[in-house]
Order: structure tokens, then sequence, then C-alpha cells
């Protein structure tokens, strides 16, 4: 970890010094717009740092934000980036970022109450906190929120067809009000199409522990639940596992998880942040930047999504459909992805 | 309250509690040695994690599980050879370079999963699977318990006589304690201090690396990064509060392990009891037994310090 600290503040370093030299770096923005499609041609070269919570292979959440950022990079950002960063550390990282770099994000809505301390020390810097759903107070601070609520309802509707046991388990990293809303979406989605299907849902304590998550699921399993569903990361890969060893289903998150086994993972809950945070750098490349406010996509931009559904009769994939079109046209209400905030809110201070 | 006693009732849940304990166990098992002949080994998740990550890539690149293992053994024991290099023949800080490992193996196992199975595409993992055990197996509650299990849980089960018998009733025991008690007396005699204390540390490193490869081949079946996520901590507090001794050590990772398995049991029942608490615990209930139950703990004499001959 520490020597990954080093590289980082090096790079930052680097991105720094270089920035004193806007020609150059200039010429390097335009050739990569030369070859990127979507790129403004008021786009100018900026420097992006990411802190990520977890490791960058985690076919899941920290990937996501590590494919964004090297999104952005593709679209001519100069980027830096230090993962596996951990609660200690998460204000120092964000600190030295914020000194080197225009653009400071936090992969994570761990990151949020860091964030809006540091703020006002770094007026210059541009914040961004990814997949958080609460306004910031700071005007350089800017949430993202994939609205994954809507995908987790159709990842729901899926299990709630899927099942036939009538039990679902949800297992999760740690119990996030992000997290236990998507818990909640999902058993309405499930309920919607299956009256009769009820929830159990346990949290981890850890986004990192594979055997736990193992644990949880083999535990759901015994108590007769036939389709999991997870939120957790690194350690969902355990869940997975585990619900290949016992012989039920499992639902992924985040990307397509049905290459880890293809044949417990009938789907997976898409939630690109990766788009939403190569969004976020093209736009303030362009000069906008929504500080103080929360960037929200959902089902409409593509961001959140259901993967193809496998292993299961085709009529299902009609049902989602059916219901993607109900929650657009907002005939279905999804609860809200602020839905498990507390009124008073944790970061009210 | 009934779905609570039937989940203290339920062979799943002591199933479970004895899957979460064996690596807990085999890693106290090897620092108990190392520790009663006078180092402290901190790097012990070091040695699981570079463990886990070395039976998975044995693993899948033979395809065999049983030359992963040895393999994956064999890179806890790299690890412990640099950790008794530094502590006993450089006459290092053995807390610092434990610490220094256990950041290093993370980080390199981090980086090597990521190179070498692009992106962590890990392939499919032959691991090992469940061995029930004729007859035993059958016993009602103690057969799904203890003998449906893999051959790791059985392994541990022989582990534990076998190293309380070495330590307590051989003379390489004994003199392997003094190693620990007083250095200097068993070098007199010309016993070599140095060599007994290697001996030691590639033990903790074999059975740590065996821990690590029953999580990633036998439980998890596959490689993520941290996989040990901080179990050779906990080992090292099971090997305190057993007091050194193997046989308690069970004891001791009985009570992490079951009331790991437990607090995730409770979270689907009704009784609504707060998830963080359910999941401090395990952690709650190790300080409070520390405190209370196990009194005043006689860590070996000379543990910690390097010997060189005057």
């Amino acid at each position: 970890m520490t020597a990954a600290a080093i590289v980082a503040v090096a790079i930052g370093v680097t991105a720094c010094g270089s920035s004193s030299k806007p020609a150059v770096t200039k010429t390097t923005a335009h050739q990569h717009a030369a070859t990127t499609t979507s790129q403004s041609k008021a786009a100018r070269a900026i420097s992006v740092a990411m802190a990520i919570p977890g490791p960058i292979d985690d076919k899941s959440f920290d990937e996501m934000g590590y494919e964004g950022l090297q999104e952005c990079k593709a679209n001519g950002a100069r980027t830096t980036y230090k993962a596996e960063v951990a609660t200690p550390e998460f204000s120092r990282v964000l600190q030295t970022f914020a000194r080197s770099s225009e653009v400071v994000i936090g992969d994570g809505e761990e990151f949020a109450e860091v964030t809006e301390k540091l703020a006002p020390e770094f007026p210059q810097t541009k914040f961004i906190v990814a997949a958080d759903p609460i306004k910031p107070h700071h005007s350089n601070v800017e949430a993202l929120e994939p609205n994954s609520t809507q995908s987790a309802y159709l990842a729901g509707v899926v299990a709630g067809e899927a099942t036939k046991t009538n039990k679902l388990g949800g297992v999760g990293g740690f119990e996030f009000p992000v997290l236990r809303a998507q818990m909640q979406a999902f058993e309405a989605g499930a309920k919607a199409v299956n009256p009769k299907a009820t929830m159990k849902v346990v949290y981890l304590g850890s986004f990192e522990d594979a055997a736990k998550g193992r644990e949880a699921a083999t535990s759901l399993a015994a108590s007769g639940v036939d389709v999991v569903y997870h939120i957790a990361d690194n350690a969902g890969v355990g869940v997975i596992d585990g619900a290949q060893a016992s012989g039920i289903k499992a639902i992924g998150w985040g990307k397509n998880q049905h290459a880890l086994a293809p044949n417990t993972v009938i789907a997976s809950q898409i939630v690109n942040l990766a788009a939403m945070i190569k969004s976020a750098c093209s736009a303030i490349a362009a000069g906008k930047f929504e500080g103080g406010g929360v960037v929200m996509a959902g089902l409409e931009s593509g961001v959140v999504g259901l993967s193809p559904i496998y292993n299961e009769p085709s009529s299902i994939q009609a049902t989602v459909e059916s219901y993607r079109k109900k929650i657009l046209a907002g005939s279905v209400s999804v609860p809200s992805i602020g839905g498990g905030i507390p009124a008073s809110g944790p970061k009210s201070d | 309250m009934q779905e609570f006693l039937e989940i203290l009732g339920s062979a799943a849940l002591y199933a479970a509690a004895v899957r979460l304990l064996v690596p807990l166990l085999f890693a106290a098992i090897g620092e108990i040695f190392a520790e009663r002949a006078g180092l402290v080994n901190v790097g012990l998740e070091a040695m699981m994690l570079m463990g886990a990550f070395g039976g998975v890539l044995g693993a899948v690149d033979t395809g065999s599980a049983v030359l992963g293992l040895i393999i994956g053994v064999a890179c806890g024991v790299t690890v412990a050879a640099i950790q008794a290099a530094i502590a006993i023949n450089l006459g290092g800080n053995q807390i610092v370079s434990g610490i220094a490992l256990n950041i290093a193996v993370l980080g390199l196992t981090s980086f090597l999963a990521l190179t070498i199975w692009r992106n962590g595409n890990v392939p499919p993992v032959p691991g090992f699977g469940i061995l029930d055990l004729p007859a035993l197996a059958s016993i009602p509650f103690l057969g799904t318990v203890l003998f449906r299990q893999t051959v790791f849980v059985y392994v541990a089960i022989i582990a534990v006589p076998v190293a309380w018998w070495a330590m307590t009733r051989t003379t390489w025991g004994l003199r392997l304690r003094a190693c620990g008690e007083d250095p200097r007396a068993v070098d007199s005699l010309g016993i070599p201090v140095l060599g007994l204390r290697w001996q030691t540390m590639l033990i903790a490193g074999a059975l740590a690396g065996l821990g690590g490869v029953f999580i990633s081949l036998a439980d998890v079946m596959t490689f993520s990064n941290d996989i040990s996520a901080g179990r050779g901590f906990i080992a090292l507090a099971v090997v305190i509060i057993a007091r050194w001794s193997p046989v308690k050590a069970v004891f001791a990772a009985l009570l992490f392990g079951g009331l790991e398995a437990l607090a995730l049991r409770l979270q689907t029942t009704n009784l609504h009891l707060p998830t963080d608490l359910l999941l401090a615990l395990p952690y709650v209930a190790t300080l409070l037994v520390y405190a209370g139950v196990v009194g005043r703990t006689v860590a070996p004499a000379a543990l910690g310090r390097s010997y060189t001959r005057a």
C-alpha cells in the first residue's frame, strides 16, 4: 500500500509539473481527440485523480471506477489513481490528489464525508464523489449517482420469476443506504411479478471477504433460498461461488458476471459507473461542472440496466422488457435510491 | 426466539463454524511453534495470502489441486524464509519486518493476479471437493459438522494432537520451547538456536500457507484480492487467547469462527438485531474472553528478541 502511495504521489507530482506547460498537453489532447469520436471540440486536457477503495479487478464496483478513469484518459485527460485505499487513508490520499490534480474523484459514497471536509480547503479543485445520492454542501463537489434501484428492480423481476421456493436472498457488503435501497428495490421487483416471494438480506461487513460471502450464500441456500443476489464487489465472487456449490441461482452486480459461473449466474444487474465517470470528465473538459448537485443517470441513459438472461425461459426477458417500459413511463414506482437514507442524513454536519 | 434456538441447534451452523475456523487454526498452530521458539511472526497474514495465491496459480497451471496445494504451501514457506532471514540472522525488528511483509504481499498478489489473469479473470480452479468419511459421516449431527468436509478439516483434526505431542513430548519440542525462554542456555548446551528457530518459522509459513490454500482451493475456489481478509491477524489473537497451546487454540478459533457463522445467520431471523452489532460479535467476544476468562497470560520470555552470541 505504501509503495503504491509513493508511486501515486510521484505520478501526481509529474502531472502537476506538466500542467505548467499547457502547450505540450494541449497537443496530446488534440491527438487523442482526433482518435475518439464523441469528443467535444472545446475540450482541453484536464488532470484527473481517483481514489479507489478496493482492487481494480474486482469484476464489479471498483473495476468500473478504474475503467471510467481509463476512458477519461483515452479522451485526453492526464490521470492518476490509487487503488485499495483504506478508510484511514481517505483524507491523506484525497489531499495529495487535490494539490496536484484539477479533478479529484472518490470512487464510492464512503468518500463523501472526507470530500465535503476537504472541499473548502481546495476551492480550485473539482471534487466528484461517484455513486453518492446525497446533494453535496459545497459548490466544488459533484455527486454522481447511477439510478441503480431501477436496475435492481429489474433484477428482482428476474429473481421473482426464476424462484421455485419463493425465497430470495441478498448479500451486501456493508449496510450502506445505497445498498439498502437497492435491496428494497430488488424485493419490490420480485414481489411485483411474484407476490409470494420473500427476501432475506445478509450483510458481510466487508467488500473483500470472499470466504464470508460464500458462507452467507451457503447459509441462505440452507434456509430454502434458491436465488441469491449480491452487492458485495470482491466478496460477491464468494457469494456466486457459494451459490454454485449449493446448486442455487445467483444474480450478479455491476458488470455481467455470467462468466464467473455460467450455470449459476442467470443475470446481472448492470450499473455502468464507468460511463458516468467518463461523461463527467468530458463535461468538465468542455467547461461543464454541476458543483453542489447530484448528477443522476438511470435506465433512460443506459448507465443502468440488466445483462442478458441465461438458462431461464425466454418469457422472462419479455416480462423484464415490459417492466423496463413501465419504469421509464413512470407507471411503476421504484424505491428511490435515496429511499434508504434516514431523514436526519448521515452527512448533516 | 424460537428461530434463534433453531439456528443455535442446527448442524449447519457448526459445519460453517468449522469451515471458518480451519484457516485460523492452521495459522495459529504454526504461529504457536514460532512464538514458543521466541519469534513473533506478524507476517502470518502475508504467508496466508501468498499461500492462497500460490495455491490457485499452481492448481490452474498444473490442472491438479494437489500440486496447487504443494505450490501454495511452498509460497507460504518462501515468505516465512524471508521473515526468518530478517528476524533470525539479521537481527531485524520482527514486528516491523512482519508488517512490511504483509504490505508487500498484499501488493504483490494484487499485482500478479492482475497481470497473470488479465483483469482478474481467474480460470476455473480445480479444487478440493467434499470428502465424506465413511461411517463417521453418518453419525447424527457430529457427522455433518466434522465429517462431511474437505480433507483440510481432517488434517486439522490430526494436526492439533500432533502439534501438542511434538511440542510437549519430544526432545525437539523441549529444545524449541527453551529457545523461547532462554536461548543462551540452549546455546550453551551446544544446541543450534538459530537452526531451531528457522525450523519453527518455516513450519509457521507452511501451516499459514495451508490455511490460505484452504480458503482458495477448498472454500472459495478462486483467488480474489486480499482473500485472506485479515484472518492472519485474527490467528495472532487466537494464539494469545489460547495461551500458546495448540489444543486451546481449537476453542479460541471456534469462538471466533462460530460467532462469525452465527452473525451471518442471525441476520436472516426476524429478531431485527442491528447488523453492525452482529458483525462485531466475534471481535467483541474475543476481547471479552481475553479480558475475563483467559486471565494473565505469560508469553515466552525471549519472545520477539533476536539471539546473537555474545
